[in-house]
């Protein structure tokens, strides 16, 4: 079993098109990262749930989709707690916010993570079912997998910058 | 006229829109409810073997995943023409009480309690279940995630995932239980069962003690004289895995009772053009329009339609609590929309006894998972109904010689009660917003709480943006003309 330092969670559905983006990338990370002390996950859960997933984790990387309509498809971005934007997976407007869900766990004694980092990576179709990466995010996946990368290694050796936009 | 518009409503899952047309006197026209969505998960599904889809169902909705495993693992075994054994259904029904579970939890302390513990008119920055932490102390908070985190390892253990189950296959299931996980398990259960009774009992200090609040669920905007739809066992009590589907009408007279193969002779779906979503109705009595009452065609399938359609609860403690329900709310069946959290927390106390009942079955670490299809049987068409937690859930797959699905139709929970929501809003909508009466945030919130009670989940997906959404409300004048927004952040 590996320790409890990093976990990178990734989220989204992976048969909505754009939307599986995030659990998908963390399956490539898994590979590339294969002999790191680093725990990847996957999932497609908001609120509550990410409490139970992340208790106990001294840093966790969020890897999530976006779709804000502001950016181009496929642009990164790197959010830490105090620049904090919403994606697509990490709240649950059926039950609670993600910052609330943090607010929940520490006020009832749990294991926040010292350190919370999102990658937000804005797409372009998260509402129609399909196997398949929209075009747009398909030209510009393999950037984005390099970006990813440079980032976890970045945690890796605790070198990261508070906020970064890749591309 | 006026228009006011709600979008997007706050804590429900998926996108929707409320739309409230007013009067030249600023009283309330008419409302409907819009979901602008289309998914196309039933396309998505053509073309798979049928024994994948409960795998794949799961990730139509990241709340109530579980559900749509059971009605797609009971469309399968109908497919393949196979009842499990004994020890695979008292697993699978295990399973579902867990999910039944933790939901409840979730939906009662985050989305109904705010209103009442903290107030339908607070501040919305403390109308949360941080509130309510902070009304009824933090070990509450820590309870209610420690019980959701019970239920959810629960269903990890028998389902292979707490969101991605893996547990259905034809005839059965594939993993069993051994012994030391069902002592494990058993002593958690016991925790569920308190902790049913510690929030049916904060319910009857805060709100049934609150004549405010109990005159706002029996006499306020909040109520729909329409039938009611539920599962029930053979003894015609609450089962949310298995039995017919009952119907009771406005009286409280059976309306119908069906299998599932039958559906199709009970349920039509209404297509309107100003939404993506169904209307299902009673076909027997045929679509009215949005209106109430004994002729009308529109039912509900809530946690208080299961109610009101069964005739009590099948273990002792939820049985009390059912008897207590409707004694206090004036007898069945119960109208009042709002009755919907009571009867939430019946189901609770319900899923945590039957729960005990089953992990101290001998049979649920029986050896006998699967009854195997029989190779000569030829799979054809296959239904599966379950009571989802926010519904009856309908599967109904058609496939080929070889079992590969070429349509399929779903009748999520939701689904059933679109027309009673639209009704219910459009009630509380006329109740509350009244010419001279300025329409702040907390009458739009009173509104919505007409909408939460359903506890509705619309997109049956979990993704959303922003993830908190705020409420914008739009007035426009006769000619469409923004002259005033509302905006909770």
């Amino acid at each position: 079993m590996k320790s409890k330092d990093i976990l990178v969670l990734g989220l989204g559905i992976e048969i909505l098109t754009d939307d599986g983006i995030g659990s998908i990338l963390t399956k490539i990370m898994s590979k590339k990262f294969k002999n790191s002390s680093i725990t990847f996950k996957t999932n497609h859960v908001g609120g509550f749930d990410l409490l139970e997933i992340i208790d106990g984790y001294k840093t966790v990387v969020f890897i999530d989709a976006v779709k804000s309509n502001h950016d181009l498809p496929g642009k990164l971005v790197l959010y830490n707690l105090e620049n904090y934007s919403e994606t697509s997976h990490l709240s649950n407007i059926h039950d609670i916010s993600f910052l609330s869900a943090l607010e929940l766990g520490r006020k009832t004694g749990m294991n926040i993570p010292e350190n919370i980092y999102v990658i937000a990576i804005e797409v372009l179709i998260n509402d129609i079912f399909s196997l398949n990466f929209s075009k747009e995010i398909q030209k510009v996946f393999p950037e984005i997998v390099k970006s990813v990368e440079n980032i976890i290694d970045s945690i890796i050796k605790k070198n990261l910058l508070s906020e970064v936009v890749i591309n | 006229m006026k228009r006011i518009t709600i979008d997007p409503i706050t804590r429900l899952e998926g996108h929707g829109k409320i739309e409230i047309f007013l009067t030249d006197k600023g009283d309330v026209d008419n409302v409907y409810f819009q979901v602008p969505e289309l998914r196309g998960f039933e396309k998505f599904c053509e073309g798979r073997p049928v024994e994948e889809l409960s795998q794949i169902v799961t990730k139509i909705c990241g709340v109530c995943p579980g559900c749509h495993h059971m009605a797609s693992g009971k469309a399968a075994d109908a497919v393949y023409g196979v009842e499990p054994p004994p020890t695979a259904k008292k697993l699978r029904e295990l399973f579902y009480m867990a999910h039944f579970v933790h939901s409840h939890i979730a939906h009662f302390y985050a989305l109904a309690a705010p209103d009442f513990v903290v107030g339908p008119d607070a501040n919305p920055a403390e109308r949360n279940i941080l509130g309510v932490i902070n009304k009824v102390g933090v070990e509450v908070g820590t309870e209610v995630l420690k019980q959701r985190r019970i239920a959810q390892e629960i269903q990890a253990l028998i389902g292979g995932h707490q969101t991605h189950v893996v547990m259905n296959i034809p005839g059965g299931v594939r993993k069993g239980l051994k012994e030391a996980e069902r002592e494990d398990i058993e002593k958690k259960i016991l925790g569920f069962i308190d902790f049913a009774k510690f929030t049916l009992k904060i319910f009857d200090d805060v709100v049934l003690k609150n004549k405010d609040y109990v005159d706002l669920i029996v006499n306020g905007p909040y109520s729909l004289n329409i039938h009611s739809m539920g599962l029930v066992d053979k003894n015609n009590k609450v089962n949310f895995y298995d039995g017919k589907v009952r119907v009771v009408d406005t009286n409280g007279n059976e309306h119908c009772k069906y299998s599932a193969n039958e559906y199709q002779d009970y349920v039509a779906e209404r297509v309107e053009p100003w939404s993506y979503l169904k209307f299902p109705y009673l076909k027997k009595i045929g679509w009215k329009g949005f209106v109430d009452g004994q002729d009308s065609g529109v039912y509900h399938a809530t946690p208080l339609s299961r109610l009101n359609a069964a005739d009590g609860m099948a273990t002792p403690l939820a049985q009390k609590e059912y008897e207590r329900m409707f004694e206090t709310l004036g007898g069945k069946p119960v109208q009042a929309t709002l009755g919907m959290h009571w009867a939430r927390l019946v189901e609770l106390l319900y899923s945590a006894e039957r729960a005990l009942e089953l992990i101290t079955d001998p049979d649920i670490t029986g050896k006998e998972l699967q009854n195997r299809p029989n190779s000569n049987d030829i799979p054809a068409e296959g239904i599966g109904i379950v009571e989802a937690q926010r519904g009856t859930l309908t599967h109904h797959y058609w496939t080929n010689k070889k079992g590969i699905v070429e349509k399929v139709n779903i009748i999520v929970g939701t689904t059933n009660n679109n027309a009673a929501i639209c009704m219910s809003l459009k009630k509380a909508a006329q109740g509350l917003i009244k010419q001279g009466v300025e329409v702040t945030e907390g009458i739009l919130n009173m509104v919505e709480m007409a909408f939460r009670a359903y506890d509705p989940c619309f997109s049956c997906a979990t993704h959303r943006l922003p993830g908190d959404m705020p409420l914008i409300v739009n007035f426009r004048d006769v000619s469409g003309h923004l002259i005033r927004t509302i905006k909770r952040d």
